[in-house]
């Protein structure tokens, strides 16, 4: 046991060329011996977080995205991810965060990292299976913007899935909605949507307005400025937009700084869609959305109080059980867009 | 977008069903008592903290009502110190750069019409200078001597009963102090404002625990069909704190333990745990049943059904703290009460002689505010050789300082000998939800801008609350009811407290 700068405490166990029983009894043993000598620590854990990291996500990186995410989010921490030699090898650790000041008490969470060949990936499910905490929900997170072996057979297991099409931008995108759509999307929770919370909130509150309401059937023109690293979010926000609206993205496609498109309305009249960068260099996220019609403007600037980026991972997580109307439509015409493209 | 005559639309907003939550509509909130420390501590915090997380409408603006000469300036000043030192999320200089030019001041006497006109014709001219009109809240953070006068005046300014745009008052407890003057107090505020338009605020409906006392009720299946006199034994119900009365002499020795936790705090949360589920979670079903358990309490025989105590000098935490008297502006022959327990017997099916134990007090040994549902002990004991039956079981309810659940079951100890010993499963919101909970405030700030009167206390449960205290206020007024019992600071409460449960054969939870 180490006790840590930042006061916490991690008991760990590595272990080479091991089956998955030998991991699922060391989880345990750590457990038990935790909580003989727990002083005020107690176990956390409200979901089984099974990851599998792309390939072009390193562990440092990951490493540092679940510390963070503990502190919000307990689980159980399954993390698969491919190695280059045939065989199973393990770390198991339990990471505690030391209470501080009287009668707060400490909380710990566990974690199993996996390392397996390519064959037994395929069949990661089996290998996950035993470690699980049974009766948790299970949430599958699929870090990076490429698929890893395991996700298939790991999604058979999950309530939800995590991803993030905001992990890659430009010519990236479309194949990062297209890895989303090609999931149970009901099951999706896509970052990137989550992170329009806020801006979906106020564009429903904008049409609450009866005049907004009427001009909706005349629009045309929905201009979007957001940064690069929004451009999956501003995407949506417009797919959105379109799907409500009820018209159909008829193409959507790359511009040198940003994206441009058609929808058409119902009445076959067309609205262009122009997503931009910002106005001035320095400003971030999503930060202005202007709808046309007839001369007349409806412009919304982003919330004042912004979503912090950083915890909108945690908050994917927390709304694993929460369904995400809105998403399969927008996801859907922005796909159909892209693709006529 | 003008306004200018556009047709109404024949469709509904089509981007509102995938939004998890509504943002309230354009709303200008007139805090009275703007310089209080209510507003300090507690409704500027929870406003910059709505803020912080995207909960407030994108027109906003906040007008403090003052007496003196505050301007602007000065009263900004104060209340970014006040958010600095009590938010919950940081202060951000981009937040409050967003906020600092929504907040005005309006200066004048409660009691003065002209304030009023002057407060009506600074709403309008907000309303202007946003090119939208607002609905307009009052809240009322000031003595409850004020209100109907203030309801009244806003009334007759046109923005009370009727007004357009729409308007609500929200008033913070002691609503009365007693059945006579709050029926007085709300007929007062009725002929001025509908009664949907009136928030009464108990705070202690804001927090997540008493929340979810619901949900753990109604959401499960497991604990309703033994919430009834066939599984409970009783019920007993701690608002304990460390504190003293502070500084608050003047307005706490006119008001004692009973009015200022039991009728409205402790009542509330007998409420929540007597009531029959309502058929849905609309605002007025849910007052309904709290307000027909409280219409069903039996009326309390003083002298059988109640203790009450003052704190005289004791040890505390380490330190010697001075006894009820001793208090600075406290009268030296007071006979306020800092402690009250009551026994409370509802007369229905449910309940029936399934007694509800209420106590609550100051300078106890702790901060503590807790439901604890006592069920019967099993019938039988098939194990023999036992030194003691296992203690009964318990599902406490923690309400503050650590909010969570506790159900205490008998488990074997391990070993070769049958031995059982009390254990407890234990949920705690601080480890199985690492996030913050909001503030009671911000809660309840939040549902008055939407509108939802939910949580909100109704002018029927504030009486039936007072009736069940009464019959005590009345008894204890009465110089030949003698003293309040005393009790050492750092001590559970009074002696003659123990009596009121081991008539019953029952002890307190341990303080």
């Amino acid at each position: 046991v180490s006790a840590l700068a930042d006061a916490r405490e991690r008991s760990e166990w590595r272990g080479e060329d091991v089956t998955a029983g030998e991991v699922a009894e060391r989880l345990l043993a750590l457990n038990r011996e935790h909580a003989r000598h727990a002083h005020g620590h107690a176990a956390t854990r409200t979901l089984n977080l099974l990851v599998a990291p792309a390939d072009d996500v390193t562990p440092d990186a990951l490493a540092e995205q679940l510390a963070g995410l503990a502190d919000r989010h307990p689980s159980r921490t399954i993390v698969v991810r491919e190695g280059a030699a045939p065989r199973l090898d393990a770390t198991v650790a339990i990471d505690c965060t030391i209470g501080s000041g009287a009668g707060r008490a400490g909380h710990c969470h566990d974690m199993a990292l996996l390392v397996a060949d390519g064959q037994r990936l395929a069949h990661a499910d089996s290998l996950v299976r035993p470690l699980r905490v049974v009766g948790l929900p299970t949430v599958l997170w699929l870090p990076g913007t490429r698929a890893s072996r395991a996700q298939e057979p790991l999604a058979a297991l999950a309530q939800a899935i995590v991803l993030d099409s905001a992990a890659g931008s430009g010519s990236q995108l479309p194949a990062l909605f297209a890895r989303a759509a090609a999931l149970d999307v009901a099951r999706v929770r896509d970052v990137a949507w989550l992170r329009l919370a806020r801006w979906r909130r106020h564009v429903a509150a904008r049409f609450d307005d009866p005049d907004a309401l009427a001009l909706l059937a005349r629009m045309e023109r929905v201009e979007l400025r957001s940064c690069s690293p929004q451009q999956a979010s501003a995407l949506l926000l417009s797919a959105w937009i379109a799907a409500r609206a009820g018209w159909t993205i008829e193409r959507l496609a790359p511009t040198p700084d940003g994206w441009n498109g058609i929808a058409i309305r119902p009445d076959g009249n067309a609205v262009e869609l122009a997503l931009g960068p910002p106005e001035q260099p320095d400003l971030t996220g999503i930060h202005a959305l202007a709808l046309h019609a007839g001369g007349r403007v409806i412009a919304l600037h982003a919330p004042v109080a912004a979503a912090n980026p950083a915890r909108a991972f945690a908050a994917a997580l927390g709304m694993f059980d929460t369904a995400t109307p809105g998403y399969a439509p927008a996801l859907a015409e922005l796909l159909g867009g892209m693709e006529a493209a | 977008v003008s306004t200018a005559q556009a047709p109404a639309p024949a469709v509904a907003n089509p981007f509102a069903q995938d939004v998890d939550e509504r943002l309230p509509p354009a709303s200008t909130l007139v805090l009275f008592g703007a310089t209080g420390d209510l507003a300090a501590r507690k409704l500027l915090p929870a406003i910059y903290d709505l803020l912080a997380d995207g909960r407030v409408p994108e027109r906003f603006r906040l007008l403090a009502v003052v007496r003196g000469d505050r301007d602007d300036a000065s009263f900004r000043a104060h209340a970014r110190d006040a958010i600095g030192a009590h938010a919950r999320h940081p202060l951000d200089e981009r937040l409050w750069d967003a906020l600092e030019p929504r907040i005005d001041v309006v200066a004048g006497e409660y009691g003065s019409p002209k304030l009023f006109a002057t407060l009506a014709a600074r709403l309008d001219a907000g309303d202007e200078e946003d090119g939208e009109r607002s609905q307009r809240l009052f809240y009322l953070a000031i003595s409850p001597a004020f209100f109907a006068e203030t309801a009244r005046q806003l009334a007759a300014a046109g923005l009370g009963r009727g007004a357009d745009p729409p308007t609500r008052l929200l008033i913070e407890k002691p609503f009365g102090h007693d059945l006579a003057s709050a029926r007085e107090l709300n007929a007062a505020i009725e002929e001025s404002f509908e009664e949907r338009q009136v928030f009464r605020i108990d705070h202690y409906l804001g927090k997540e625990t008493v929340q979810n006392l619901l949900v753990l009720r109604f959401g499960n299946g497991i604990f309703e069909p033994l919430w009834n006199r066939t599984a409970i034994d009783h019920v007993q119900i701690t608002v304990a704190e460390d504190l003293g009365i502070g500084h608050r002499a003047g307005y706490y020795d006119r008001t004692g333990a009973l009015r200022d936790v039991i009728q409205n705090h402790a009542l509330q949360l007998l409420s929540l745990v007597a009531m029959e589920p309502p058929a849905s979670f609309d605002a007025d079903l849910v007052r309904d049943e709290k307000a027909k358990a409280l219409r069903a309490v039996r009326p309390l025989d003083p002298a059988r059904d109640a203790v009450r105590g003052q704190y005289t000098a004791g040890w505390l935490a380490g330190e010697r703290v001075p006894g009820y008297r001793e208090e600075e502006d406290v009268p030296a022959n007071s006979r306020t009460e800092t402690y009250a327990a009551v026994r409370v017997e509802i007369d229905n099916w449910r309940w029936a002689g399934v007694p509800f134990y209420l106590r609550t007090g100051k300078r106890l040994p702790l901060r503590l505010t807790e439901i604890a549902i006592a069920f019967r002990p099993a019938p039988h004991q098939p194990f023999r050789g036992l030194d003691a039956p296992p203690p009964p079981n318990e599902l406490v309810i923690s309400v503050q300082p650590n909010e969570g659940a506790t159900l205490q079951i008998a488990a074997k100890v391990p070993g070769t000998a049958l031995r059982m010993r009390p254990v407890q499963m234990d949920f705690q919101y601080g480890t199985s939800f690492l996030r913050e909970s909001p503030e009671a405030y911000e809660r309840l700030l939040h549902d008055a801008l939407l509108g939802d009167p939910t949580l909100f206390t109704r002018a029927d449960e504030v009486e039936a609350a007072w009736q069940v205290v009464d019959p005590l206020l009345a008894a204890w007024a009465d110089p030949r009811s003698g003293e309040p019992e005393p009790y050492a600071a750092g001590t559970p409460g009074p002696a003659g407290t123990d009596a009121l449960l081991v008539a019953d054969g029952r002890a307190w939870r341990p303080l």
